[in-house]
């Protein structure tokens, strides 16, 4: 069996499948870790392999202390945190943390974060000229727990555009766009898509209060979990009709029904976050269930299911990122190298000859 | 290495005030100090709690446990064999002093859970000496239990509790006997220790060391998070993967209120 398509936990089950593609690379499967919420050291409890991509904790120019604590409240049904984006900057994730990821086969997803643009945009050449590995990058501009930068740039379009624009004239390596559930939905995915990043992540937390029971001061912080599980859907389900950019929805994402969901709305794969803090064995209990309900209904791939045989749909757009959903194409990519980009390069390329 | 991993009630009885011991089946491992993340079998509270083993068996791990919220007032009405997740052991745990050194160990209320094993390793394998102090506000708990590993104990009780002093436990300390002191308890309590032991060496003109074990509300309790920190040396530290244990003096009191 393919060590690489299917956790060690199901060995002996029959080999199904579970890849999914966004824009022209290949994950194994469509669970992602989300940013913040996993690291190194959950490695040894959560490995990577279980994940189609794992994504880094915020990365930003300069090290950032991060907010003074409490930082963690939980509410009904979720989690408020505001944390601050605190990490040691962008030379020591080179140096000290991103090796710990390269032990691993997973592709890695690398959340760059800033105070301003042209901080992204430094971290950005940084990386890329220290990081030669097939990273992804998830440009995270929907922070809600930071005064400056994060969230801000998302409701400051022009200067979103010229973070977009000046990133991918950085970098050829897949571009993300983690926006956030708050603003004008249309006008990001525009400009998204104007800028030819590669998908868009939807969403990010929600802007939200809570007051400490003990001392009485309010705090705002970023809701997640399960209480913002049908808040995202919807978002989802709207973008899926504004934008033909492939979507990767994140929010409460718990178990397979939730995947489900998703993945019905239109998503192509889904990040978790708060899940793998209350159940670290949600991954491999979804990717288990998924194996097996496939199996049920005699399908070989996730693919199949998602995509009848008859139901091939052509979107038809011709920015880079945005290629024909390609039926049967099951490439299994091992390692870092996602051969599936260049292949698919190809075919667009062609299909722009064509017309 | 840590696992995560179901585990059935054996016990979950009240042993004070407020206090609950709890036994599960389980075969597991932790180092005095060390912590696990035990999750209800239910949708509320969504997150783990941490709790310091209080001890380990071949088949069980025991806690000791206060009600305080929602999880731990859950927790205390479950009955033998539901059934609880655990996550561990995590943390760094308590360091083993050096040989021949005077050692006092100090538990305030809840806080001697985190002693329990520790008293018994250093009395079983290491020869230093150690004191234990353990302070009440209430009705003391769980003496008899630490009485078979040490005959060295203080027990104080801000109550009236004969034959008990009365009195925080602080108040019985000469800081100066000893080489290290190990604290776990209530934020005031590391106040008014520090405020003891402060500029001031033991009795051989040496500085004393004072461990401590802190607390703060967890989500991961892996170290990924980053919500659960305390200023350390200027900078912030995560209590589940740097501590909970941290050399007092460089704790910054100032944030930690
Ligand atoms: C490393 C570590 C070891 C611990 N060991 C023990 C132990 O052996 N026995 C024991 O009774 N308690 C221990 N605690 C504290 C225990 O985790 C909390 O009391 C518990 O999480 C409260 O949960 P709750 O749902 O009942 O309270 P909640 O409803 O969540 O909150 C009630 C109150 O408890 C406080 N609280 C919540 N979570 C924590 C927390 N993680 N640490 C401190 N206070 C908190 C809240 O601020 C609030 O005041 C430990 C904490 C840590 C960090
Ligand atoms: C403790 C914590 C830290 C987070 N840190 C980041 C971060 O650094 N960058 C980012 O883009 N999102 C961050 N997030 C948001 C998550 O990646 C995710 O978008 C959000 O939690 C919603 O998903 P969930 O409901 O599955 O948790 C964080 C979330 C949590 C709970
Ligand atoms: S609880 Fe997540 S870093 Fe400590």
């Amino acid at each position: 069996m393919d060590r690489y398509l299917m956790p060690g936990k199901l060995t002996g089950m029959s080999t199904v499948s579970l890849e999914v593609r966004i824009g022209d690379l290949f994950l194994k499967n469509p669970l992602i870790a989300a940013s913040g919420t996993y690291g190194p050291d959950s490695f040894e409890l959560i490995p990577p392999s279980l994940f189609g991509a794992v994504c880094t904790k915020a990365v930003t120019l300069n090290p950032v202390e991060g907010n003074k604590p409490p930082r963690l409240f939980e509410v009904k049904g979720g989690l408020i945190n505001r944390i601050g984006l605190q990490n040691p900057g962008v030379n020591q994730f080179i140096g000290d943390i991103y090796p710990r990821y390269c032990q691993y086969d997973t592709p890695v997803i690398i959340n760059v974060a800033g105070f301003a643009v042209n901080e992204y945009l430094k971290v950005l050449k940084i990386l890329e000229e220290n990081i030669k590995d097939s990273v992804i990058y998830e440009l995270n501009i929907s922070c809600p727990n930071v005064e400056k930068g994060g969230m801000a740039i998302a409701q400051h379009l022009p200067s979103l555009k010229r973070l977009l624009t000046k990133a991918r004239e950085i970098t050829n390596k897949p571009l993300w766009v983690k926006l956030p559930p708050q603003g004008d939905l249309n006008k990001l995915l525009k400009v998204s898509e104007e800028t030819l990043v590669e998908a868009v992540v939807i969403a990010n937390t929600y802007r939200a209060l809570v007051i400490d029971k003990e001392t009485g001061e309010i705090y705002i912080g970023g809701l997640s979990g399960p209480a913002i599980k049908h808040l995202t859907l919807n978002l989802v389900n709207q973008a899926r009709q504004l934008t033909p950019l492939p979507i990767i929805g994140c929010g409460g994402v718990g178990d397979l029904e939730s995947l489900m969901q998703y993945l019905k709305l239109g998503a192509r794969a889904v990040q978790l976050g708060t899940s793998l803090f209350s159940n670290p064995d949600t991954p491999s209990t979804i990717i288990s269930e998924l194996t097996n309900f496939l199996n049920t209904k005699n399908l070989n791939s996730l693919h199949d299911y998602l995509h009848p045989p008859g139901s091939f749909k052509v979107i038809d757009k011709r920015e880079k990122g945005v290629g024909n959903l390609q039926l049967g194409s099951q490439k299994s990519i091992k390692g870092r190298v996602f051969n599936a980009r260049n292949i698919i390069r190809v075919k667009e390329i062609k299909s722009d000859e064509d017309s | 290495m840590i696992v995560y991993k179901k585990a059935s009630i054996l016990e979950n009885t009240p042993v004070g005030e407020n206090i609950f011991h709890l036994s599960l089946e389980f075969s597991g491992w932790a180092l005095p100090g060390q912590f696990y993340l035990l999750k209800l079998p239910f949708q509320e509270p969504l997150l783990a709690r941490p709790f310091s083993v209080f001890e380990l068996g071949e088949r069980s791990i025991e806690f000791l446990y206060q009600v305080k919220g929602v999880g731990t007032n859950l927790l205390s009405t479950m009955v033998k064999r539901e059934i609880l997740t655990l996550t561990g052991p995590l943390g760094n745990g308590w360091p083993l002093p050096e040989p021949e050194k005077k050692l006092a160990l100090i538990g305030g209320g809840i806080g001697l859970a985190s002693l329990n094993m520790l008293t018994r390793e250093i009395n079983s394998k290491n020869n230093s000496k150690v004191d234990l102090y353990l302070g009440f506000s209430k009705k003391p708990f769980m003496l008899e239990s630490f009485s078979k590993i040490t005959h060295r104990i203080v027990v104080s009780s801000e109550e009236k509790n004969e034959p008990f002093l009365q009195g925080k436990i602080t108040e019985f300390i000469n800081p100066a006997d000893y080489d290290a002191i190990y604290a776990c308890g209530p934020r005031p309590m590391f106040k008014a220790l520090r405020s003891m032991i402060k500029n001031e060496g033991n009795k051989y003109n040496k500085p004393i060391d004072l461990l401590v074990s802190l607390e703060e509300k967890m989500a991961c309790g892996l170290g990924s998070c980053w919500g659960c920190v305390v200023k350390v040396k200027g900078e912030y530290k995560r209590v589940c993967h740097d501590g909970p244990v941290f050399n007092a003096w460089e704790v910054d009191w100032d944030e930690y209120s």
